[in-house]
C-alpha cells in the first residue's frame, strides 16, 4: 500500500472576484522509502501540493489518503496529531518564531508530544549539531543568516524524527555547497527508510533524486526517474547549458 | 492464578496509563504557564494597562471592605460605653442622615426629675440613671494639667450602667450624686497624666472653678480613638455639681439597665409607656425622645455598613466589567498578531485544547496579576489609613473574593480570543502577513 495516494486532487482559491485552480487534477502515489522531487515552475503549485501533502490543507475536491486513511475524514485535532508525529514540514518561508532562540523553535514540536523539557533540550541540540549549527543554538532568528534559518528550519522537521519529510525549497537560500550537503543530508535519512519529498529550483538536485514529479499549471505532466524529468524541466526553462550538462550526465548513466 | 495475574496486570496497566496521562497534562500545562510569562512579561506595559481596570475594581473592594470591617470591629470594642443589658433615652436620634425635623429640633430637654420619676414608674428595670457629657474640658492637679478630657454628670448607676469597673476607690452614692458633692472619679489615662508617681485617691484636682476630691478611679479601658476620643481621659462627677458648673439647661440622658438580657426588649417597651407619662405626653402624640441600645445602634451601623458594600460591590464590579473586557480586547490583538504563531503551532501539531490553553491561561495570569496589585494596594491604602489612626482591617474573605474574582474574569474574557485562536486554519494562518 502507497503512503501517499492523491487522486483527482483539485485545489482552488477563491478570492471572491475570481477563482485561482492551483491545482487542477493530481494523480500521485509516493510510497514508503521513496525520495521524491517536485519541480515546477514558480506558482505551478508546487507548495499548494506540498500543504495537501503534510495535511495543512485540504483540497477542494478529490481523495488523499495518507497510510491508507482518508484524511478528509480525519478531525481537527487527529490531523494535528498526523502532523506532529508521522511527518517532518521544511517550509518555503522557513516559519521561525521571532523571539525565540534556535534552540526553542528546534523544541517547538516536541512540546506537543508531551516531551519533558530536558529531553527536549537534548533532542533539540542534537538536531542542531546535524545541521551543524551546534554554535549558534542561543540565538534568535534574526540573528542567524538566510541559510542559518533555513538550516534552524531542518532541524526543527528532523527532530521528531518524523517518517514522512517534506521540504519546500529547503535548499532555495543557501549557498551550492551548503545546498548539497542539506540535499546530502536529505539522502542519508532516505537511505535510513525515511520518505522524502522535496520541492526544488535546481534540476541538479532535482537530477540526484530516485524519482522527480514535474508540475505545470497544476498539472503533472512528467513523473519519471530525477534525471529525466530534471533534464525536461531545465529545457522548459531554457537552461540549455543545464540541459545539456545532464543529458550527458543521462548518457553516462545509461551507458 | 493467572487471570488473577492478568487483572492486576490490567489494572496496573491502565494505572501506568493514567499516571502517563497526568505527567503529559502537567508538562502541557507547565508550558502553559512559561508561555504565557513570557508574552506577557514582553508586553509590560501594555499588560499593565489593560490591568487598570481590574486593579481599580480590587482595590475598591478590598479597601472599602477593611475600612467597614475595621470599625465594626472597633463599635463592637466600645459602643457607645453602655453595657449590654442597658438602653439609653435620649433627646436626639444617633444617627441621623441630613438634618433634622423641625419636630425633632422642638423637643422638650429630658430632666433628672423625669429620670426619677422613670425610675418610679419602671419597677421592672434593674436600675435607671441620668448622665451628661461635656468634652474637652481641662483638667489640672497642682503643676500637673490635662488637656481634652471628657466631663460626665452622672448618677450613682453612671459607672455600672456605662460599663465602667471602678478600679480603686469608690464610685458615688446616690445620696452625692443628688447633693452636689464635690468629688470625683477620674478614668486611668487622667490619673496617669495627673498623678504620674502616686496614688490618686484623697487627691485634689480643679476642673473649672471648682476643686474636687478624686473618690475612686476607673479601670484601664484602652480602644481606639473612635466612640468619643480615649475612653481613658475621663473626669466623672456628680450630675447635679455638673448642671451646676456647666449650667443647667441641657437635656441629660437616661440609661436603663435590664434585669436580665432576653428581658431588654419586653423593658423598652414598658420604657416607652412609662417615660410617656413622665413627659405628660397626650395618647395621640408621637414620642418626643429616643430609645438606643447596642444592638439598635450596632442595627443602625450594619444598616449603612450594608449601603457602603452594596455602593463599593457595584463600583467594584463596574470596574471589573471594564477591567474583564480590557481583557478580552487585548487577547484579541494578541491572537490577531500572533496568528502565524498560532498556525505554526498547528503546523507542529497543536491540538485545539492546546492553543486554546495557551490564551485562557495567559488570560487569566493577566486578570490575577491585577487582582494580586489591587489587593496590595487595598493593604497599603489600608496602612495609610492606620497611620491616620482610622481602625481599618483587611478582612480575609476580601482578599479571596478580589484574587478569586479577577481569576474568573480572566477565564470568561481569555475564552473567547482563546477559541478563535484554537479554530485557525494553520495553511491560512501561516500565510498572514
Ligand atoms: N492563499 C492563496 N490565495 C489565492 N491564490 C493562491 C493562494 N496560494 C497560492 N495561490 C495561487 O496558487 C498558485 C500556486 O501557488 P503555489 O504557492 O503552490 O506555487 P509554487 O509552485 O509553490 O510557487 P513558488 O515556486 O514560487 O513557491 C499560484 O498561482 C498562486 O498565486
Ligand atoms: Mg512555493
Amino acid at each position: 500500500m502507497a503512503l501517499i495516494e492523491l487522486e483527482h486532487i483539485v485545489k482552488t482559491y477563491d478570492l471572491g472576484l475570481s477563482k485561482v485552480p492551483a491545482l487542477r487534477d493530481i494523480h500521485l502515489q509516493i510510497d514508503r522509502g521513496e525520495f521524491v522531487a517536485i519541480v515546477g515552475q514558480s506558482g505551478s503549485g508546487k507548495s499548494t501540493l506540498m500543504n495537501i501533502i503534510g495535511c495543512l490543507d485540504v483540497p477542494t475536491a478529490g481523495r488523499y489518503r495518507l497510510s491508507g486513511r482518508d484524511v478528509s475524514e480525519l478531525s481537527d485535532d487527529e490531523l494535528a496529531d498526523v502532523r506532529n508525529l508521522e511527518i517532518g514540514f521544511v517550509f518555503q518561508s522557513f516559519q521561525l518564531m521571532p523571539r525565540a532562540s534556535a534552540l526553542e523553535n528546534v523544541e517547538l514540536p516536541l512540546i506537543y508530544r508531551g516531551v519533558s523539557k530536558k529531553e527536549r533540550r537534548a533532542r533539540a541540540q542534537g538536531a542542531l549539531d546535524l545541521v551543524g549549527l551546534a554554535d549558534r543554538m542561543t540565538h534568535k532568528p534574526a540573528e542567524l543568516s538566510g541559510g542559518q534559518r533555513q538550516r534552524v528550519a531542518i532541524a526543527r522537521a528532523l527532530v521528531t524524527q518524523p517518517s514522512l519529510l517534506l521540504a519546500d525549497e529547503p535548499t532555495g537560500n543557501l549557498d551550492s555547497k551548503t545546498g548539497e550537503e542539506i540535499v546530502g543530508l536529505f539522502h542519508d535519512l532516505h537511505g535510513r527508510k525515511n520518505t522524502i519529498v522535496l520541492v526544488t529550483h535546481e534540476p541538479k538536485l532535482a537530477a540526484r533524486c530516485p524519482r522527480a514529479v514535474r508540475l505545470v499549471d497544476g498539472l503533472v505532466i512528467a513523473d519519471g526517474p530525477g534525471v529525466k524529468v530534471a533534464m525536461g524541466n531545465a529545457e522548459a526553462l531554457g537552461a540549455e547549458a543545464v540541459a545539456q550538462l545532464l543529458a550527458a550526465q543521462a548518457a553516462t548513466v545509461q551507458r | 492464578m493467572s487471570e488473577i495475574a492478568a487483572q492486576a496486570s490490567g489494572v496496573r496497566l491502565r494505572a501506568s496509563a493514567w499516571s502517563e496521562r497526568a505527567r503529559r497534562v502537567a508538562i502541557a500545562r507547565l508550558d502553559d504557564l512559561r508561555l504565557a510569562f513570557a508574552s506577557l512579561s514582553g508586553h509590560k506595559l501594555r499588560s499593565g494597562l489593560t490591568l487598570l481596570g481590574i486593579v481599580i475594581g480590587v482595590f475598591t473592594v478590598v479597601s472599602m471592605m477593611s475600612l467597614l470591617h475595621g470599625l465594626q470591629n472597633s463599635i463592637d470594642k466600645n459602643m457607645g460605653g453602655l453595657g449590654a443589658d442597658v438602653f439609653q433615652i435620649q433627646k436626639f436620634p444617633n444617627f441621623n442622615f441630613g438634618a433634622l425635623s423641625p419636630e425633632i429640633l422642638r423637643r422638650k430637654n429630658l430632666t433628672v426629675t423625669q429620670a426619677l420619676q422613670l425610675r418610679d414608674l419602671l419597677p421592672q428595670a434593674k436600675q435607671v440613671g441620668a448622665e451628661v457629657w461635656e468634652f474637652g474640658k481641662e483638667i489640672s492637679a497642682g503643676k500637673q494639667i490635662d488637656q481634652g478630657g471628657a466631663v460626665a454628670g452622672g448618677t450613682a448607676e453612671f459607672f455600672t450602667n456605662n460599663n465602667l469597673p471602678i478600679g480603686s476607690g469608690r464610685g458615688f452614692s446616690e445620696a452625692e450624686a443628688m447633693s452636689a458633692s464635690r468629688i470625683c472619679v477620674l478614668g486611668a489615662g487622667a490619673v496617669d497624666v495627673l498623678f504620674p508617681n502616686g496614688d490618686a485617691i484623697g487627691q485634689r484636682v480643679r476642673l473649672g472653678r471648682l476643686e474636687l476630691e478624686v473618690v475612686g478611679s476607673v479601670e484601664r479601658l484602652g480602644g481606639g480613638p473612635l466612640g468619643g476620643g480615649n475612653p481613658d481621659n475621663l473626669i466623672a462627677i456628680p450630675i447635679t455639681l455638673f448642671l451646676e458648673l456647666y449650667g443647667t439647661g441641657r437635656s441629660v440622658n437616661i440609661t436603663v439597665m435590664a434585669k436580665k438580657h432576653d428581658e431588654m426588649q419586653k423593658l423598652q417597651d414598658l420604657a416607652i409607656g412609662a417615660f410617656r407619662r413622665a413627659r405628660g405626653l397626650a395618647a395621640t402624640a408621637d414620642n418626643d425622645f429616643e430609645m438606643f441600645s447596642n444592638d439598635s445602634a450596632r442595627a443602625t451601623f450594619d444598616q449603612l455598613a450594608g449601603t457602603v458594600t452594596a455602593a463599593s460591590l457595584f463600583i467594584c464590579a463596574l470596574s471589573l466589567l471594564v477591567g474583564g473586557i480590557g481583557v478580552m480586547n487585548i487577547m484579541l490583538v494578541a491572537v490577531a498578531e500572533r496568528t502565524r504563531e498560532i498556525g505554526l503551532r498547528k503546523a507542529l501539531g497543536a491540538r485545539r485544547t492546546r492553543i486554546l490553553m495557551q490564551f485562557v491561561i495567559e488570560a487569566v495570569l493577566l486578570a490575577c496579576f491585577g487582582g494580586i496589585i489591587g489587593v496590595l494596594l487595598g493593604f497599603a491604602g489600608t496602612a495609610v489609613a492606620h497611620f491616620l489612626t482610622f481602625p481599618a482591617e483587611v478582612p480575609a474573605w476580601a482578599i479571596a473574593l478580589g484574587l478569586g474574582v479577577s481569576c474568573g474574569i480572566g477565564l470568561l474574557a481569555g475564552i473567547y480570543p482563546a477559541a478563535r485562536a484554537s479554530r485557525l486554519d494553520p495553511a491560512v494562518a501561516l500565510r498572514d502577513e
